[in-house]
């Protein structure tokens, strides 16, 4: 009898521990998106597919009150085929959209742009003051050091999810460092030009 | 740069005529070596700056800081400010040039006492959606930068006095959200209320710092400004 009462109250104890255990286990990253298998997204996460990377994903912590974030990362191409990319989701934002900052006679101007290209062996470069994510109504407040899952689709019908991180300005920091001499800052216009984009008006 | 060096060469010669021939030989010759200090440095080249000169004193303004309380010209004298224009629902532009301007005025703590460490000023110029969040936004970026506001007329006073523009776009079908086309320079103000440089993305910490300091020494020991 007495037997029986304590397996009885180690299996309500395990119960509780799975059910708390199920409440609080936060969604793992890259494993929950729309339309996309959540195993292949955990290995897109890890491994690159057809040599495709994503690599410094980030975007600057902002006020709830603000409607619209901007996003940055770096998408290199390291397979043999060029790649286009013509959307973007997040579960963490209501809609995600490419954009392109302009800059004419000293006045900065924003358009839509409907695809990216990456040619083979290239590297395109979404940063501050050119081309980033438009990503509009944020679901939740965000803040310094998040993460959320995002998921970029390929004509090619690849989906890349990787993970953004919110942060300051280290990132720009980066770019920074990289355009202090005049051949990088040139590679990097170069890299900019191969991005073939459509506008949208 | 060249420019920039041609343009002293040429108030070099019209200094030449004047009366004051050795005052303004010994200050041209400091002033360009000044310049060519700036020009020599690995970011220079890059660098976009442009001096006012003569420098432009802003006109009169009524506007509200982000805490509701009046801001007009007098309240950019006797210290130094860096002026940018910009909207609170700008995602690319306007938070990367607040969080590059708190580097620059870190880096000048490096180098001044905190009177001479230009204050922040961030012009807002979409009323209709910055009014309710400009406190918040500003807070949101560094607790001493200013955030100002106001009746399009006196925003449009500014603007001008700054050699600056921007438009209001429709919002796209479909969408609630509309762009705002502006100038991306930031203005250097010094402590008379007078524009006395331009600076034009992109923004880089260092040479920004780099040129403040340079303007601000040179302004303490009776040159520029």
């Amino acid at each position: 009898m007495n037997n029986m009462f304590i397996t009885l109250k180690a299996f309500s104890i395990m119960a509780l521990m799975c059910f708390a255990g199920f409440v609080t286990a936060k969604t793992p990253l890259c494993d929950i998106q729309k339309g996309v298998d959540s195993k292949q997204a955990q290995a897109n996460h890890q491994s690159q597919i057809n040599g495709v990377q994503i690599k410094r994903a980030w975007q600057p912590a902002m006020p709830h009150s603000v409607p619209v974030n901007a996003g940055y990362l770096s998408i290199v191409n390291n397979g043999n085929k060029k790649i286009t990319l013509s959307s973007i989701h997040s579960e963490q934002f209501a809609s995600v959209e490419f954009h392109r900052t302009r800059h004419e006679n000293g006045i900065a101007s924003m358009e839509r742009v409907t695809a990216l290209t990456v040619e083979a062996g290239e590297t395109l470069n979404l940063e501050p003051q050119g081309l980033h994510l438009m990503m509009f109504r944020p679901r939740t407040a965000l803040k310094d050091g998040d993460q959320y899952s995002v998921v970029l689709n390929t004509d090619q019908g690849e989906n890349h999810c990787f993970v953004m991180t919110v942060g300051r300005c280290d990132q720009c920091n980066i770019v920074e460092s990289e355009h202090d001499h005049f051949d990088h800052h040139h590679k990097h216009q170069h890299h900019q030009h191969n991005a073939h984009a459509s506008s949208k008006e | 740069m060249t420019l920039v060096i041609k343009a002293v060469m040429l108030s070099v010669l019209q200094r030449f005529k004047s009366l004051n021939f050795l005052a303004a030989v010994f200050k041209c010759l400091l002033l360009t070596t000044f310049l060519s200090t700036m020009a020599s440095g690995a970011y220079a080249r890059q660098q976009a700056v442009e001096l006012v000169e003569p420098a432009k004193a802003l006109p009169d303004f009524e506007l509200q800081n982000q805490r509701g309380e009046a801001f007009s010209r007098d309240d950019l004298l006797n210290q130094w400010s860096l002026i940018f224009l910009g909207f609170t629902t700008c995602p690319d532009v306007c938070p990367v040039t607040l969080m590059k301007l708190e580097g620059v005025r870190a880096e000048l703590g490096l180098r001044f006492t905190p009177d001479k460490i230009p204050q922040v000023v961030f012009l807002a110029v979409d009323p209709a959606r910055d009014r309710a969040v400009l406190a918040d936004y500003l807070a949101h970026f560094h607790p001493s930068h200013i955030g100002i506001t106001g009746e399009v007329g006196q925003i449009d006073q500014l603007v001008k006095g700054l050699d600056a523009f921007y438009r209001i776009q429709k919002p796209k079908p479909g969408s609630d959200y509309y762009d705002v086309q502006h100038t991306a320079a930031i203005a250097l103000i010094n402590p008379k209320g007078e524009m006395v440089a331009k600076f034009k993305p992109p923004f880089h910490v260092q040479p920004i710092a780099q040129t403040i300091h340079q303007i601000i020494r040179s302004g303490m020991q009776g040159l520029g400004q």
